[in-house]
């Protein structure tokens, strides 16, 4: 019985705070928005924002991975903290801290037609990984025009919109950032409008890393066979096409949670660290 | 046998009951393509999407080793770990070690390059302000 009340601590506490997902986004946008002003920027932070940003308490981890490979210097900062947080949250955190993702969150509320992505691209953001935050700046160094720092929209709309206001309004020369960089920034802010979570799905290189953490992370998402009615009302739920009943941890998962609001309660939060696990919860370790 | 050998009625074997006779109803008849979709349990699906199948102590014990893991590259990172960065004080090169947190200060600002030979330098002058912003 101690086990039960247990078990059902996670999943109780995840549907409580599901509803109130958008003020939790907003609530660790404080955190990475530097309002005291402490430009910690010796110190990554696990989400994807733009230390360029006038307004970034930590450095990006992407940023850092990159610019180090560049220097040929091995990055333990950045790869410790994500491979610890991944180990802890997984996606959790593109779902629930990410403001790059709750900015695309926001704007997936503007009554559009919505088109959804075929599951395959998804592998895009390991090319993106591999390509434009290893090797490219390995090889090549910062001055390469795929240099991910060059081509972040994140970086272009967090940093190069700001100071470029800021040098209009000062009356300084506007530097403007490369053709490529302004390119994927409309192309972005088009597509946010029109495809749920664009950047997250097809090209982010921090989702890539913390996706690869989903099956073995302490929050995973259980599912309980024995309560599914197979009413496929979570697919229904799921905005990322995915299946939730059958690749529970997929990939391509956000951890929104969405899906857990099913009515038969066969899918729920878990994690490692509750004592006991039901007969039922077969599936839940994968 | 009254009724004939066991599985004459569904022809795949059954348990011996009683008697001898199976009262169990045959399976219905289904093509292949009905049986992919029918008698494949959820689980198998999983099984086959997902690859592999982790128990719960498997998963405490990869868990723990990937935040030991991480924990400690990020501790070597913060309070051990160097490199050698050249710069200038007035006019003359300066070889000095800098920490991971200030050599990631000075790479989200553009404050170190990598030169031709594989050497990396500071953009600035030691005691001068680092640049305000990443170039890229």
């Amino acid at each position: 019985m101690v086990a039960m009340v247990d078990k059902n601590k996670t999943s109780g506490f995840a549907s409580k705070l599901l509803g109130w997902r958008m003020w939790v986004q907003t609530a660790f946008l404080l955190v990475w928005l530097d309002p005291a002003g402490l430009r910690l920027h010796t110190m990554c932070s696990p989400v994807f924002h733009c230390y360029a940003c006038p307004l970034a308490t930590f450095a990006c981890p992407i940023g850092v991975i990159a610019q180090f490979g560049a220097l040929h210097v091995f990055p333990f900062i950045a790869i410790g903290l994500l491979i610890a947080v991944g180990a802890l949250f997984g996606t959790l955190i593109c779902g629930w801290a990410c403001p790059f993702g709750f900015l695309q969150d926001l704007a997936a509320k503007v009554p559009t037609p919505k088109f959804d992505l075929p599951k395959v691209t998804g592998y895009l953001r390991y090319v993106v990984l591999i390509g434009t935050v290893l090797a490219v700046p390995y090889f090549f160094g910062e001055e390469h025009p795929l240099f991910v720092c060059r081509i972040c929209p994140a970086g272009a709309l967090e940093a190069a919109v700001p100071t470029m206001a800021g040098q209009a309004i000062t009356g300084e020369v506007i530097i403007w950032p490369s053709v490529l960089k302004l390119t994927i920034l409309v192309l972005f802010l088009i597509a946010i409008f029109f495809i749920r979570r664009p950047w997250c799905r097809l090209l982010c290189p921090l989702g890539a890393i913390f996706s690869m953490f989903n099956r073995v992370s302490a929050f995973f998402l259980r599912f309980n066979a024995d309560k599914c009615t197979h009413c496929d009302r979570c697919h229904k739920l799921c905005e990322y096409g995915i299946e939730p009943e059958k690749t529970p941890n997929d990939l391509n998962c956000i951890r929104c949670l969405e899906c857990t609001q099913c009515s038969p309660d066969a899918l729920n939060l878990g994690s490692i660290f509750e004592r006991s696990e039901g007969k039922n919860d077969i599936q839940e370790h994968r | 046998m009254p009724g004939g050998a066991p599985g004459l009625q569904n022809q795949c074997g059954v348990d011996k009951v009683p008697g001898g006779f199976d009262s169990h109803s045959p399976p219905p008849f289904l093509n292949r393509r009905q049986k992919s979709s029918v008698c494949v349990l959820p689980v198998d699906t999983i099984i086959k999407k997902e690859g592999f199948m982790i128990n719960k102590n498997t998963k405490i014990l990869i868990f723990g080793l990937l935040v030991l893991f991480g924990a400690a590259l990020l501790a070597y990172g913060a309070f051990f770990h160097s490199t050698n960065v050249s710069a200038q004080q007035n006019g003359q090169p300066v070889l000095f070690a800098k920490s991971e947190s200030a050599l990631i200060k000075d790479a989200s600002v553009s404050g170190v390059k990598r030169d031709e030979t594989g050497k990396i330098k500071q953009t600035y002058e030691i005691g001068e302000n680092a640049p305000k912003a990443c170039s890229t």
